[in-house]
C-alpha cells in the first residue's frame, strides 16, 4: 500500500487495520493524532515535558487495548477520552503532591456583564505580531488557572475546535450542557482578561 | 443547516461579507432563532479568533523513536510500565512504607516474644550474630562464605525482586 493511499483513510479503516495487526495503520494515526493530543494534553496540564509521556502512554494504550474500541463512537472521540483520563489523572496526583497551584475558583462570570469586547481584533493590523503573540501567551496562562472543567471544555472546543457533539461523547455529557459550559469557560476567560484594553 | 460549530466557525466570514446570499440568509436564520449563537456573537467572536490561533507544538524528534521502541518491548515482552513511585503520589508510597515497617516491627515483636523463651539457645549462636554484623558493614571474610546461605541474603533479595516484579505486573 501506498502512502498516498493510507493517507486518504478515515481514522475508523485505520482503527479496523490497527485491530488486525497491522502497525503500518497505528503509524499513521499516531500522526495524524500526535500533535493535536499533544497540545490537549500540555494545555490541560501546563507541561510539554509530561505531556509528551502522557502521549506515549495514550499511543501504547491505543496499542495494547486496540480491541477494546468498537464502531459506536467516532475513533477521535475515544483516543481523546484516554489522552483526558491520563491528564486528570496528572493533575489529580499533582493535587495530592500540592506542587501545582490549582484556580481559586473566582466566580467572576455569570454575575457580573460578559458582553464586552476586550480584546483586540486579530485581524485589524497585520503588523500586530508581536501583540498577538503576547495575548496568546497570556491566553495559555488564563487557560492553565481555569478549573479542570473549564479548561477541558476551551481547549476541545476553541484551540482543538472539536465539534459540540465530540465534545459531548468525550466528557460524557449532553450536548446543552456542553454548550452552557463552552460559554461559561469563554466567559471565564474573557473575564480574567479585561485588563489588557 | 447551519449548526451552531458552523456558524462559529464561518462567523468572521459571514461579518465581513464573504458568504454568498443564500449561505448569509440561513446564518441570519440561525442567528435569529439560536440563543447560544446570539451570545457567542454578542460577546465572544474576537476570543475565539485568538484561541482558534492558539500556536500548536509538535511532539519532539526523539517522540516516535521512543515510542516505536516501547511498542517493540510490548511485542516482545520486555516493556516495563511506569514504575510505582511515578504511577502513585508520593503519600501513598510514604503511606505504603510506613504500613510496610509497622507491619515488619509487628512480626519482629511477635517473633521476640515467641523466642523469649530460648534465649539460652540464642546466646549460644553467637558466630551466626557475628557474621550478621559482619554482613551490615559489607565486610564478608572467608569464614562466612560457607554460612552465608543461612543469612537468607539470597532469598531476602529474591522477595523484594518478587515484590518489585508484582508492584509493576500490577499497574
Ligand atoms: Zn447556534
Amino acid at each position: 500500500m501506498t502512502l498516498e493511499e493510507q493517507i486518504k483513510k478515515t481514522d475508523e479503516e485505520l482503527i479496523r487495520e490497527l485491530q488486525n495487526g497491522s502497525k503500518d495503520a497505528f503509524d499513521e494515526l499516531v500522526e495524524r493524532f500526535s500533535a493535536p493530543l499533544l497540545n490537549f494534553i500540555a494545555r490541560m496540564i501546563g507541561d510539554y515535558t509530561i505531556a509528551e509521556d502522557l502521549l506515549q502512554e495514550t499511543f501504547i494504550r491505543l496499542w495494547v487495548k486496540k480491541d477494546s474500541y468498537r464502531e459506536i463512537a467516532k475513533f477521535s472521540t475515544w483516543l481523546y477520552t484516554v489522552a483526558g483520563n491520563l491528564a486528570k489523572s496528572e493533575l489529580r496526583r499533582r493535587r495530592f503532591r500540592r506542587m501545582l497551584p490549582l484556580s481559586s475558583g473566582s466566580s467572576g462570570f455569570g454575575e457580573d456583564d460578559d458582553r464586552c469586547f476586550d480584546l483586540p481584533d486579530p485581524n485589524s493590523d497585520p503588523e500586530k505580531d508581536h501583540e498577538r503573540r503576547n495575548i496568546q501567551r497570556r491566553l495559555d496562562e488564563e487557560i492553565s488557572k481555569l478549573p479542570v472543567v473549564f479548561k477541558e471544555i476551551i481547549i476541545l472546543r476553541d484551540i482543538q475546535e472539536l465539534s459540540y457533539e465530540e465534545i459531548s461523547t468525550i466528557l460524557k455529557i449532553p450536548l446543552g450542557t456542553v454548550k452552557s459550559r463552552v460559554n461559561r469557560a469563554r466567559g471565564r476567560l474573557q473575564e480574567s482578561l479585561k485588563d489588557l484594553r | 443547516m447551519v449548526t451552531c460549530e458552523r456558524f462559529e466557525q464561518d462567523y468572521e466570514a459571514w461579518r465581513k461579507g464573504e458568504l454568498t446570499t443564500e449561505e448569509s440568509d440561513v446564518f441570519q436564520k440561525h442567528l435569529d432563532t439560536c440563543n447560544n449563537c446570539q451570545h457567542f456573537a454578542e460577546s465572544f467572536s474576537t476570543l475565539r479568533q485568538y484561541l482558534v490561533a492558539m500556536p500548536q507544538q509538535e511532539p519532539s524528534v526523539r517522540f516516535k523513536y521512543q515510542l516505536n521502541r516501547k511498542i517493540n518491548d510490548i511485542n516482545t515482552g520486555d516493556y516495563k510500565e511506569r514504575s510505582f513511585v511515578n504511577v502513585f503520589p508520593r503519600w501513598a508510597a510514604v503511606g505504603a512504607g510506613i504500613a510496610t515497617g509497622f507491619t515488619l516491627a509487628l512480626v519482629v515483636i511477635i517473633l521476640n516474644i515467641d523466642s523469649g523463651t530460648n534465649n539460652t539457645q540464642m546466646m549460644a549462636d553467637k558466630p551466626k550474630a557475628e557474621s550478621h554484623e559482619q554482613f551490615a558493614s559489607n565486610e564478608i571474610p572467608d569464614s562466612t562464605v560457607q554460612n552465608s546461605d543461612t543469612m537468607n541474603v539470597p532469598e531476602s533479595n529474591y522477595r523484594l525482586d518478587k515484590y518489585s516484579q508484582a508492584v509493576s505486573s500490577e499497574y
